[in-house]
Formats: C-alpha cells, sequence, structure tokens
C-alpha cells in the first residue's frame, strides 16, 4: 500500500531558530497515525508544511505518490488535505450548512442553492449520527457540537488527510466516545488522520501509529501495540521522568476557605465543602456540571443568589473579584488565552497586574524596579522559558503562559489558588514542572482548589476529589476511593 | 526546536525591537519634514516651527483625551462638538465678566467652565457606556449631536463676540520679548498644552491607573478578574477624554476672541486620525499620549507644508487621507511578517 502523504527530508529554519531537521514520515490511508512531542518539538510546523501554510527550507511533500509544492494552504485544501485546529475556525453568525459550505457554496445559477446545502449537510449529519440540525446558528451550538461540524466539513470536501490538533481539549468523556466514533468512520473511508495529542490513553486507544518529535527531529515511528507510554515518554522528553504525578502525602493544615450552601439558580445548587492548607481538593464532573460557575462565584465574579463564603474561619462577602483578590485567593482560569492573558502585553505587566496597588509609590505612580525584579525572579524560580520579561506573551509557549499565570499570583501573594483546568493544552515536561510547582505551593502552607476534567490528572495529584453532576456535589471521595469507575459513576446521571 | 541563539536576551533588545516597530510613523514625519523644507526653506525657520505648535495645539488637546479612551477599546466621537460647547459656554459666562478683569481670573473662569464642561459631557457618555451598555459610537454620536445642538441653543445661532482682549490671552498671546519679535515669541497656547501632554502622559504611562487603563483594554475580562474596577476605568477615561477636549474647544475660542456655535466642526476625525497614526490600535490595549503627538505633527506638518508650497487647500484633506492609509497600512504590514 502506497502512503497518502509524505513528508520528505523536510527542514524548515527560521531566523534565529531551526524548527525542523531532515523530517521524514509516511501516513497511510485509513491510519490513525499519532504525532507527539513537546510544545517546540516541531509538530506544529510539520503539520503546517503538510498543509501549505509553510514551505520547508529543504525537502519536501509527495502526495498520492507525486512531489507536490502548495503556495498556500488553499493549495493543500484543493488536494484534499484538512486540517481542524484546536482553536476551531467556525464562524458563529452564520448557520450550520453555511458553515459546512463556506468557501465552497453551491449556486443555482447565480443565487446561492440555500435547499441543496441544506439537505446536503443534514444528510452528511445524520450519516455522522449526530443530532444536529443544518439550519442552526452555529453560536447556540456547544464547543463539542461545533467540532462535529468541523468533521462534517472534512467530509464534505472529501479531505484524504485530515489533521486533528488536540480535538478532544475541550470535551467531556463521552463527547470524546462521540468524536471516535466520527473517527473511526472516517478511517474505514480510507482516510489518514494525523492525530496530534498529549492524552496516552487516547493515542493508546485510538491510534494504529505514533511519531515521537523532539528538538525538531524524528525520534521513533512504532506502531502504537508495540510500545508503551513510558517510551513514547521517553523519547519525547529525552529522559526518564519518573513517577509523573508526584503524588505525595499531603498533611493537612488548617481550615482556609469553606463554603455553605452557595447557590445559583440555573448553574449550581447548596454547594458545600471546606479546603485545606497543604492539600489538593479537586473537583471533577463532566463539562456543563457547574464548576466552574462555582469557582467564578467564590471569587466574586458572579454574585450568589444564597450562601456563606468563610475564610480563614471568618466569614466574607466578595463584591468583585479584588475582594477575593485582596482577601488572599487566587484564581487561573480555564481559558487562558480569552480570560487568563493580555495576548498582546509583556510577560512582565502580565504578571504584575494584580499586586499594583499594593506595590505601588506615593501618589498611585507604579515602582518600575520592584515590577523588574519580582518578574524576574518569578520567570527564574518558575523555570519559565523566554528571551526575557519584555517579550509578548503570546509568543510563549502554552505551558509557559500557564506558569506566567500561577507567577501572577504567587507576586499577589494569594494563599488560596482555584486552578481551572491547569494543563490544558500543555505538553508532558511542562505538566510535571507545574505539579512541582503546585507542591511547593502546598509546602509552604497554601491551599489548592483544582477544577480539572483530566481523569489521570484528578487521581494523580488530589488529596480529596468532589464530584459534581448537574449543579450539585454528588459524593466525595478520599483515599483509595479516587478511581476512575467511583469519579464516573458519581459524576454521570 | 532547536534555537540558533540559545540563552537570555538582554531586556533591552527586547524592547527595541518593539520600539522599531512603531518608528514608521515618526519615520513619515521626518520624511515630511526634509521634503516640504527642501520645498520651501521657510519651512524649517525657527518662526514657521513655532507656528506649527500653534496649528496643532487644538488637535493635540483631543488627542490626549482621545488616547485615553481608544486604549480602552472605546471611541468618542463627540470631541469636536463638546469642545465648541465649552468654547460658546466660556465666551458667553467671561463676557458677562466685569471691564478690569485680570487675565488670571479670566483664564481661571475659562478653565473651569472647560472642566464643567468636559465632567458633564464624559459623565454622560462614560453613564450611557458602561450603565447602559451603549456602544461607544452611538452613545458619543448622541452627545455630539446634544452639544452641537446646545452650541446653537446657547448662542442664539450666531457668533458671541464682544469679548476683551484679555479673553484671547491663553490662546493667542505670546511671551518673552526678543530683538527679533517685540511682541514675544512664545505662545502660551503652546505652554499649556505640552503642559497637559507631560502630566497626561504620565498619568497614562507612569501610574497605577494608565497600567489599569491599557489592561482594560487589553483584555476586559482578565483585568476584572486581576483586580480592576473595569466600570470606574472606562467611566473615567470618557470624562479624562470630554475635559481634555473642552480645554482644547475654549482654548480654540480663545485664540478667535468669540464662541462660535460652528467651531470645532470635523475635529474629532482629525484627532482620531492623529491617534491611529500614532500606533494607537483601534482595538485597544496600546498607544500612547507621546505617539499621539506625533500624529498631530504629521497632520500639522503636511497642512503647514502644502500651505507654504502654495498647493490648493483644497488637495489637502485628501492628500492627509492617503498618509494616514499609508502610515497605517506600513505599520501594520511591519508588524505581521508573513512567513
Amino acid at each position: 500500500m502506497e502512503p497518502t502523504i509524505q513528508a520528505v527530508n523536510c527542514s524548515k529554519v527560521f531566523p534565529g531558530v531551526k524548527a525542523l531537521t531532515n523530517v521524514s514520515v509516511d501516513f497511510y490511508p485509513g491510519e490513525v497515525h499519532a504525532l507527539l512531542g513537546e510544545n517546540g518539538a516541531g509538530k506544529s510546523t510539520l503539520i503546517k508544511i503538510l498543509s501549505g501554510v509553510y514551505t520547508p527550507t529543504e525537502g519536501h511533500v509527495v502526495l498520492n505518490g507525486e512531489k507536490v509544492e502548495f503556495h498556500s494552504p488553499h493549495d493543500a485544501i484543493a488536494k484534499g488535505i484538512a486540517v481542524i485546529h484546536q482553536e476551531l475556525s467556525i464562524a458563529n453568525d452564520l448557520t450550520v450548512a453555511e458553515n459546512i459550505f463556506l468557501g465552497i457554496e453551491p449556486k443555482k445559477g447565480k443565487f446561492l442553492d440555500r435547499a441543496y446545502m441544506n439537505k446536503v449537510s443534514q444528510e452528511i449529519l445524520d450519516n455522522m449520527d449526530v443530532k444536529i440540525k443544518a439550519t442552526t446558528i452555529a453560536r447556540e451550538l456547544t464547543a463539542a457540537q461545533q467540532q462535529m461540524v468541523e468533521i462534517a466539513k472534512v467530509i464534505n470536501k472529501k479531505a484524504k488527510v485530515v489533521i486533528m490538533d488536540e480535538p478532544t481539549s475541550s470535551l467531556s468523556d463521552h463527547e470524546i466516545e462521540a468524536l471516535f466514533t466520527q473517527i473511526d468512520k472516517l478511517r474505514k473511508n480510507n482516510v489518514t488522520i494525523i492525530y496530534i495529542s498529549h492524552r496516552m490513553a487516547e493515542i493508546f486507544r485510538m491510534c494504529d501509529r505514533a511519531t515521537v518529535l523532539r528538538d525538531g527531529h524524528k525520534i521513533i515511528t512504532k506502531m502504537v501495540k508495540d510500545t508503551n507510554e513510558s517510551e513514547l515518554v521517553t523519547n519525547m522528553v529525552g529522559r526518564d521522568i519518573g513517577d509523573y504525578y508526584r503524588h505525595r502525602r499531603h498533611t493537612r493544615g488548617k481550615e482556609k476557605l469553606r463554603v455553605e450552601g452557595l447557590t445559583r439558580k440555573g448553574e449550581f445548587y447548596d454547594i458545600s465543602f471546606t479546603a485545606y492548607a497543604g492539600e489538593i481538593l479537586s473537583f471533577s464532573g463532566l463539562i456543563g456540571a457547574g464548576r466552574t460557575e462555582v469557582m467564578e462565584t467564590i471569587f466574586g465574579a458572579r454574585k450568589a443568589d444564597s450562601g456563606k463564603v468563610f475564610i480563614n474561619g471568618k466569614e466574607v462577602v466578595f463584591k468583585s473579584p479584588k475582594d477575593a483578590i485582596n482577601a488572599g485567593i487566587g484564581m487561573v482560569t480555564e481559558d487562558r488565552r480569552r480570560t487568563g492573558l493580555m495576548l498582546q502585553a509583556s510577560v512582565k505587566k502580565n504578571i504584575v497586574l494584580p499586586s499594583l496597588p499594593a506595590n505601588c509609590r506615593k501618589f498611585g505612580f507604579l515602582n518600575q524596579t520592584w515590577e523588574d525584579n519580582v518578574s524576574e525572579d518569578m520567570v527564574e524560580k518558575l523555570s519559565v522559558k523566554t528571551p526575557s520579561t519584555e517579550t509578548i506573551i503570546g509568543n510563549l509557549s502554552g505551558g509557559n503562559q500557564q506558569k506566567i499565570l500561577l507567577a501572577r499570583w504567587l507576586v499577589a501573594k494569594s494563599d488560596i489558588l482555584i486552578l481551572d483546568e491547569p494543563t490544558r493544552g500543555i505538553d508532558v515536561n511542562a505538566k510535571s514542572e507545574f505539579y512541582t510547582l503546585m507542591n511547593d505551593f502546598l509546602d509552604r502552607g497554601g491551599c489548592i482548589i483544582i477544577v480539572s476534567s483530566e481523569m489521570p490528572e484528578v487521581i494523580g495529584i488530589s488529596d480529596r476529589v468532589l464530584v459534581m453532576r448537574e449543579g450539585y456535589i454528588s459524593g466525595e471521595l478520599t483515599g483509595e476511593d479516587i478511581n476512575e469507575n467511583n469519579i464516573i459513576r458519581l459524576a454521570s446521571s | 526546536m532547536q534555537k540558533v541563539q540559545e540563552g537570555q536576551q538582554p531586556k533591552f533588545i527586547d524592547s527595541l525591537k518593539n520600539f522599531s516597530k512603531q518608528n514608521i510613523v515618526l519615520g513619515v514625519l521626518i520624511v515630511l519634514c526634509v521634503g516640504f523644507s527642501v520645498g520651501n526653506s521657510a519651512f524649517l525657520k525657527p518662526t514657521n516651527l513655532i507656528n506649527l505648535t500653534t496649528q496643532m495645539a487644538i488637535n493635540a488637546m483631543l488627542s490626549i483625551g482621545l488616547t485615553y479612551v481608544i486604549i480602552t477599546g472605546g471611541i468618542d466621537i463627540s470631541v469636536g462638538a463638546v469642545g465648541a460647547l465649552a468654547g460658546v459656554i466660556a465666551a458667553l459666562v467671561c463676557r458677562e465678566l466685569p471691564n478690569g478683569t485680570s487675565i488670571a481670573l479670566m483664564v481661571v473662569v475659562q478653565l473651569t467652565v472647560a472642566i464643567v464642561v468636559g465632567i458633564i459631557f464624559g459623565s454622560f457618555n462614560g453613564l450611557m457606556i458602561t450603565k447602559f451598555k451603549v456602544v461607544p459610537m452611538i452613545a458619543t454620536l448622541a452627545s455630539l449631536n446634544i452639544a452641537r445642538g446646545l452650541c446653537y441653543i446657547f448662542s442664539g445661532g450666531s457668533s458671541v463676540s464682544g469679548l476683551t482682549s484679555t479673553y484671547s490671552w491663553i490662546g493667542a498671546a505670546r511671551l518673552i520679548k526678543s530683538a527679533n519679535k517685540p511682541t514675544g515669541w512664545l505662545p502660551v497656547i503652546t505652554i499649556v498644552v505640552v503642559f497637559f501632554v507631560i502630566i497626561m502622559h504620565i498619568l497614562l504611562s507612569k501610574t497605577v491607573f494608565g497600567r489599569h487603563v491599557y489592561a482594560t483594554g487589553s483584555n476586559i475580562n482578565v483585568a476584572h478578574l486581576s483586580g480592576v474596577n473595569t466600570g470606574k476605568i472606562i467611566f473615567l477615561s470618557y470624562v479624562i477624554c470630554s475635559t481634555m477636549a473642552s480645554i482644547g474647544g475654549v482654548l480654540n475660542s480663545s485664540k478667535l476672541q468669540n464662541g462660535q456655535p460652528g467651531a470645532c466642526d470635523g475635529y474629532e476625525m482629525y484627532a482620531i486620525a492623529a491617534t491611529v497614526l500614532g500606533g494607537t490600535s483601534l482595538s485597544g490595549g496600546s498607544g500612547s499620549v507621546a505617539r499621539a503627538m506625533i500624529g498631530c505633527a504629521v497632520i500639522a506638518v503636511i497642512n503647514n507644508g502644502m500651505n507654504l508650497l502654495h498647493i490648493n487647500s483644497y488637495w489637502q484633506k485628501a492628500v492627509i487621507g492617503v498618509i494616514i492609509l499609508l502610515a497605517v497600512i506600513l505599520d501594520m504590514a511591519q508588524k505581521k511578517k508573513k512567513v
């Protein structure tokens, strides 16, 4: 069997950086091929060469046995190569059908053939076994449904090569199942799927072969059944990183945060729990269970209808995040690009923002020396890879961005940290470093509350787990009881 | 990824990179100055350069305040009309002052009128935008019309005149007599504008308040979740904007020694153009008062230079339009280099 698409001796050089060195990979029809590697390993560069965004500095791409040269993504799309990015490219104000046919709209004479569009789109969606109406406005769909529309787009374009970049990062477990069903269908139709993910469980479940990149080089390509997680991870980081989750017995300190009967109609009801110093308390549950809403309410960003919050035993009322911050709470949100980072601003400005009023000079003048010192200190302590603290934070990798968000709250001297999906979309090495930083925080007497949809993470690092289901706390798990079965049982109805 | 350059990069190199990206318009300004001085050597004469500063003055005041608003991601198209209204009201009030009124008192009254008008309209804009969630373009369109209407209502439709020469001190007087210029060469208006440029630039760039303005414009959610009172910041930005515009309008009416209901017509467009030319992005989060002044300088230089070259004034508007477009396109192209 001939490969559908091949990268042959591809290298890519940017000013100051060699992103890819002599990489050759073959991708076959009907295979799901995982592409693994840390941030900066070259996965994204390879994908962009295959999809026409970049031209290789050396080497070339072979499609169906013929050498091809893409001058733009349009060329690649025309030849049947489709990419589903991590950030979905759905036009929110158009209907599902309009999105599916975006760029290739069918015409009846001079006019848009809406009837044809709707009919064909609905057929594709029905064949996918997905309950979406083609006439729905895209804005009304959930993230998971929008991803289904992305797949419909790809089917409509009769793509032969589909590249999926972190497709499951915003999906709940049963939505992931639905996605895998679609991938299986594509596979049966001899479509080549290139699957980029950091989630080992998925790779071992869905993929036929896996290629590991590191520092711009191809390290290995293996049949998934001939390898294991440890081997892949070792090849990704170049060394054996041992006990990945670093779970240690944490010693419980005093009560830091107590919530009683917190309710917000339509979002969550009667939430009561206590979080202690020195412990990691995790909130697990399906997407939409209300976890983020609870955290935003505790942080003062939403107003509760009823209930009480206590910090260090004293009742508090937070009218805005400013009050929560002053009381010692810091929150890292679940979507760092949308609600966490000022993307166009420097690393330094992102770190110091909440701490400015407490560290300024007389009359509200900024203390630039303090800003410089504290941000450089943090970059060093947290091993953040950045050319300087003046670098625009949008240019850093996801893992480093997440570390800066942590730095923000360490500088603000928070002793209660709420981390919403703290390791989403960051690579193995950065994750490991992040967990170490969390442990250091706990050692200094801090308290951590995590919201996470990643089962292995929840099981690996939590001291206690609270499971939420449709707005209520359905159960609490400690010690040996923290396992996949119990969590799933409590999370689903 | 293999880095060809390893290790930490000195901070100043990164700052330099960021700075040079904003050099384009400064470069345009320099090219224009060189070009015009070649066309007419009178351009670079001190007299002309000083005249340039007085020609820039009103636009500069409007741009100072607009910079704050645009950085927060908003817009204020009422600045021209509010300025004109402040001028009309200042003229009406000052006309009632007794004949022997000192310059000092006159100036105090003029500035007080400006500040009061500025606070009223700025608060109106701020309230509409933050509390009632009216889109800035529409809210300030409303206040533009209200202010302009009031200009005609208060003035009775005609220019408010009959003002004493003390009224025109702040807008037209010159200090420091010299041999060449027995009536003085240093315009008071220039001193006033430079004063405001300096303090408003420092407020924006060196204080917590200023940092919060940038944060609000950069990402309002992030700012809110970091403890910034974004509603207050936006409200105050519009108050600052209208106040600077009002002071500009009063300076203008002082310069002309009357209060015209039709004054500053269309000035908002030049002010927005100057601010954007200077590098303030309309999507918010970046820009500075100092850079807005470069934008003002470009526009003033074009007008001044074209006058000296005796180019028909009808061409000036079109030329300014083209220069603005070119400068912004070059700037954008520089920022987003295709790989």
